[in-house]
């Protein structure tokens, strides 16, 4: 079954294979955890989110119209279900400052050139990364998780999320804008701040 | 050229410009090492990021994703109505024998011994519940047989309705209790 394309699968499940829709779920469910993760940081919330948007895939099968890959509409599905989760704990994620749409962060270029190639590429910076990652409110660290892990086009994120694109590109802009400050921070908080 | 913008240089990262822009910002590359760690620094946060292991979702996830997607109602109609069968004789067979049992130890220990023991007290007055259960339900298939030979149409009609709705609540609580049970197993 490894072998067989996403679509292949969807066909056979529709066909009346429903249990080929396990390969699915095999083949999404890391990157899909690791999509719930980055926006819940909550392991238990986002296992029910995974799998809740999952079953909502297999009932809503018939519907997928194809013009996406089944990993961008299932992440669609993930990205509503999250939204809901936080929704529900009080912290919608629409709630996003207006900056980012007045492109409220600083758009000149730091200079990074002090920065040591010895750090870029070392085993810390990767750890700064992710903990930076972490760092991000739930929607940018969701739409920079699928933008980097997926290499996902600015037209698949306005799929995802439902944003226009003028949005969803100040969004990713605002995003990676905040996630590269977090990693220059920790890196001065670590090296230079001696 | 000046410094292009951060939001210039990611467009140009991501391949987002036209020729003429991205040429721009290419030819000022070349000659401009602060813009150049600039792109640098991004493209290794893309592969550190791209090459990061993924957080594992369990093991079980497509285990318990199928329990509910490969819901008994897309079984085929004879499937689902021997497995709810299947469940209600099972349910009829687990309370006949633990009626037995309790009948059984009150017969026991009243043969055995002629004071009121602990155990005695317990299971004497579940044993005459269990028995008055027993009696219902023989004088309710006599009254159901008899109705079938009456030939009342609407004591048959009351009788049928009974038994549909004895089903349906068996069968409530099969699907209620298994599914509970199901997700605790899994």
């Amino acid at each position: 079954m490894g072998s067989l394309s996403d679509q292949e699968i969807i066909n056979r499940v529709l066909g009346g294979n429903t249990r080929s829709f396990a390969d699915l779920v095999e083949r999404h469910k890391d990157k899909a955890m690791t999509i719930a993760m980055r926006m819940l940081r909550n392991r238990e919330e986002s296992e029910e989110a995974v799998q809740d948007a999952f079953v909502r895939a297999f009932n809503a099968l018939g519907k997928f119209e194809r013009r996406s890959k089944f990993s961008t509409w299932l992440y669609r599905i993930l990205f509503n279900v999250c939204s809901t989760t936080l929704s529900k704990r009080g912290e919608p994620l629409q709630s996003i400052s207006s900056e980012e749409t007045e492109g409220g962060h600083n758009d000149e270029i730091p200079d990074f050139s002090e920065i040591p190639d010895s750090i870029v590429e070392g085993k810390e910076f990767r750890q700064q990364v992710v903990e930076s990652l972490n760092e991000l409110p739930p929607l940018y660290s969701g739409i920079a998780t699928m933008f980097y892990l997926d290499d996902l086009s600015y037209e698949e994120i306005v799929t995802i999320t439902g944003a226009p694109l003028g949005t969803v590109k100040a969004r990713l802009f605002r995003a990676r804008a905040i996630l590269r400050d977090c990693i220059i921070r920790r890196i001065g908080i670590k090296e230079f701040a001696r | 050229m000046n410094h292009p913008t951060t939001a210039v240089l990611f467009e140009f990262i991501d391949n987002r410009l036209g020729k003429g822009p991205a040429a721009d910002v290419a030819s000022h590359l070349a000659e401009c090492a602060r813009c150049r760690r600039s792109v640098e620094l991004e493209n290794s946060t893309r592969r550190l990021i791209k090459s990061e292991p993924l957080i594992k979702a369990p093991d079980r996830l497509a285990a318990r994703v199928m329990v509910n997607v490969v819901s008994p109602g897309r079984d085929p109609l004879f499937l689902r109505l021997l497995g709810k069968l299947g469940s209600i004789v099972a349910m009829i067979v687990v309370l006949a024998v633990i009626g037995l049992a309790i009948s059984r130890v009150s017969a026991a220990s009243g043969q055995t011994d002629d004071g009121s023991t602990s155990i005695t007290n317990v299971v004497t007055p579940l044993s005459e519940v269990y028995e008055k259960g027993i009696q219902s339900y023989a004088n309710g298939t006599s009254t159901i047989v008899q109705s079938l030979e009456k030939d009342g149409s609407a004591q048959l009609w009351k009788t049928v309705f009974i038994i549909a709705l004895s089903v349906g609540v068996l069968v409530a609580a099969d699907r209620v209790f298994g599914r509970r049970f199901l997700k605790l197993k899994s």
